[in-house]
Formats: structure tokens, C-alpha cells, sequence
């Protein structure tokens, strides 16, 4: 069996983004970036997107931007976190 | 198929009870994997669904028929032609529902390269066994235990590569349901009650540690998998 490289899903990136602000409570972008491995402009539609789903929330600091997730995005990382661990048993993943 | 003689009326229920819980438990597996299709629409998803759904209707579907009988014992060998076509009925479930399992279950892991080659080896074998004609039950047991061999390779291999505990549940199941039918093919040859007996309750462990898998797997958002 050749081993052949995925590309991440769109919801895997949800995921990884997702899973970063979990971690850090409150993440700013660059640390979401870095975590989650996304380019800048891609990462920001992708914020975009998880705002407009009310599954995360922007909070300002200051000069600082923070992201944190919302009731709905919690539910919806321990959702995501079932289905790839379903997935897993099946030899797929998200 | 099961012959009941004299006192098995036991045996009966306990292998109707065993079949029931199992359905339950593939109709579980089923419905999860339609609600997750649902959301991250994977088309895998729907071969294990659907293939579940199958094995599930199945054996509620024998289940209840082994349960009706043996409230209704007396009357045993006029309800023969019932049992018999439930028996059918539920074979060729269960043969559809490993075949669809099989094809999407190693998809992932071959059918980028061979997908037609999997597929010929599947309908040619399919063909030279029902050509065995009145061991209707024999030839399905032979072409189930091949299906569930390649699910269990295919569940080997993916294992392997992954090193998890979720694959390595799925591949113990799926492996403890190829002895089950290796069972029932030696219980349906050696004429034995009690072999089928056997089988079903390796069956029946097969299903319940995809209970577990589910269980578990439903549970990693508050339990972190080692």
C-alpha cells in the first residue's frame, strides 16, 4: 500500500483552528496561524466563516485581537473530536 | 438456518436474544454513520452505513422470527418455510451488507490503483459459489468469509498504519465475525447445533466490542484516547 500524502479537509482545518483556541482559552490570530498551520489570508476567511457560524467570537483588548469559542463552537469541537475518533476506527480521518 | 429439536427451544432464544442485540448494536453503527455523513459528508460513511443497516435488519429480522417460534415450538415444522425464507432473507442481507462494507472499507486503503481488479475478484467469486445452488447457506458462508477476510486485512493494514486503539477495536471485531462464520460454515457441515451456538456467540462478541468502539469513540471529546 503506497502511503500517500492528504490534503487537510475543510474541516480538519476547522478542527486545528478550532482545537487552538481551545487550548490557548483565548488565541490571537498569529498563534492560530502558527498552530494551525494556515497561510494569513486563508486563515482569515476561515475566521470569517466561524464568526458568521456564531462558533467563535471576536474580543478586543486593546490593540490586541482575541478569538475565543462560543457555547455552540465548544459543542461543536467535542462533535468533531467523536467523528474523527469514529473515523479513526475505519481508517479514515477527518 | 437452525433445527430445533426437542428441548433446543433454549438454544432458540438465546441465539434469537443474541441476534436481536446485535442488529441493535449494526443499527447503532449504522445510524452514527449516517448522522456524521451528515456533517463532514464523507462518501465512506454511507458504504458503512448502509452496510450496517443491512446486517442490522437482518438480524432483528431472524431474530424476531427465532423469537415468534419458539413461542409458537409446537407448530415448528409447518413454520419451517418461514424460517426457511427468513434464513434466505437474511443471508443475502447479510451478504449484501459485507459486500458493500467490504467495498468501502478498502477503498480507502486499495482502490486508487485496483478498483476494478477488487471488484472482479469479488463478482467472479460471488458467481462460482452460487453455482453450488442448494448449499445456498454453505456458498454464502464461504463468500462472507471471504469478504470478512479482506475487511479483516484491509482493518490489519489500516491498523498498522494508524496505531490506534479505535482501528484495533474495529479490527478485532470484524475478525471475531470471520471466525463466527468460519463457525457456522463447520456447524452447517459437521450438521451441529451447538456449533452454530458457538457462532453466534462469537458473533455476538463481535458486535459488542463494536458497542464498545462506539461507546468509546462517542466519548473522546471528554476522554482522551492513549
Amino acid at each position: 500500500m503506497v502511503e500517500q500524502k492528504k490534503n487537510r479537509s475543510r474541516v480538519k482545518i476547522y478542527l486545528d483552528i478550532l482545537e487552538t483556541i481551545e487550548r490557548e482559552d483565548k488565541a490571537r490570530l498569529t498563534r492560530i496561524m502558527y498552530n494551525a498551520n494556515i497561510p494569513y489570508d486563508r486563515l482569515l476567511k476561515y475566521i470569517d466563516e466561524l464568526k458568521q457560524k456564531d462558533i467563535i467570537n471576536e474580543v478586543n483588548d486593546g490593540d490586541n485581537r482575541y478569538y475565543i469559542l462560543t457555547d455552540k463552537g465548544k459543542e461543536f469541537v467535542k462533535e468533531l473530536k467523536k467523528i474523527d475518533s469514529f473515523l479513526r476506527g475505519f481508517g479514515l480521518s477527518l | 438456518m437452525i433445527i430445533v429439536y426437542g428441548n433446543q427451544v433454549i438454544y432458540l432464544n438465546i441465539n434469537a436474544i443474541l441476534y436481536v442485540i446485535s442488529g441493535i448494536i449494526a443499527l447503532s453503527i449504522s445510524y452514527v454513520s449516517y448522522k456524521y455523513n451528515k456533517i463532514i459528508k464523507e462518501n465512506v460513511l454511507n458504504y458503512i452505513s448502509l452496510g450496517f443497516a443491512l446486517l442490522g435488519l437482518g438480524l432483528i429480522i431472524q431474530g424476531s422470527l427465532m423469537i415468534l417460534l419458539s413461542f409458537n415450538i409446537a407448530r415448528i415444522s409447518e413454520d419451517l418455510r418461514a424460517t426457511y425464507i427468513s434464513s434466505l432473507v437474511y443471508l443475502f442481507l447479510q451478504l449484501i451488507a459485507y459486500t458493500i462494507i467490504t467495498i468501502g472499507y478498502t477503498k480507502e486503503a486499495y482502490w486508487s490503483s485496483s478498483e476494478l481488479f477488487l471488484l472482479t475478484i469479488i463478482l467472479t467469486k460471488k458467481r462460482e459459489y452460487f453455482l453450488l445452488g442448494a448449499y445456498i447457506f454453505d456458498a454464502v458462508q464461504i463468500i462472507l468469509i471471504f469478504l470478512l477476510g479482506l475487511i479483516v486485512f484491509t482493518g490489519y493494514l489500516i491498523h498498522i498504519r494508524n496505531k490506534n486503539t479505535f482501528s484495533l477495536l474495529v479490527l478485532i471485531a470484524f475478525s471475531l465475525m470471520l471466525i463466527s462464520h468460519i463457525t457456522y460454515l463447520f456447524s452447517s457441515l459437521s450438521f451441529s447445533v451447538n456449533y452454530y451456538f458457538v457462532a453466534n456467540i462469537i458473533q455476538f462478541f463481535g458486535f459488542l466490542l463494536l458497542l464498545i468502539f462506539l461507546i468509546r469513540s462517542g466519548h473522546i471529546g471528554r476522554t482522551k484516547e492513549k
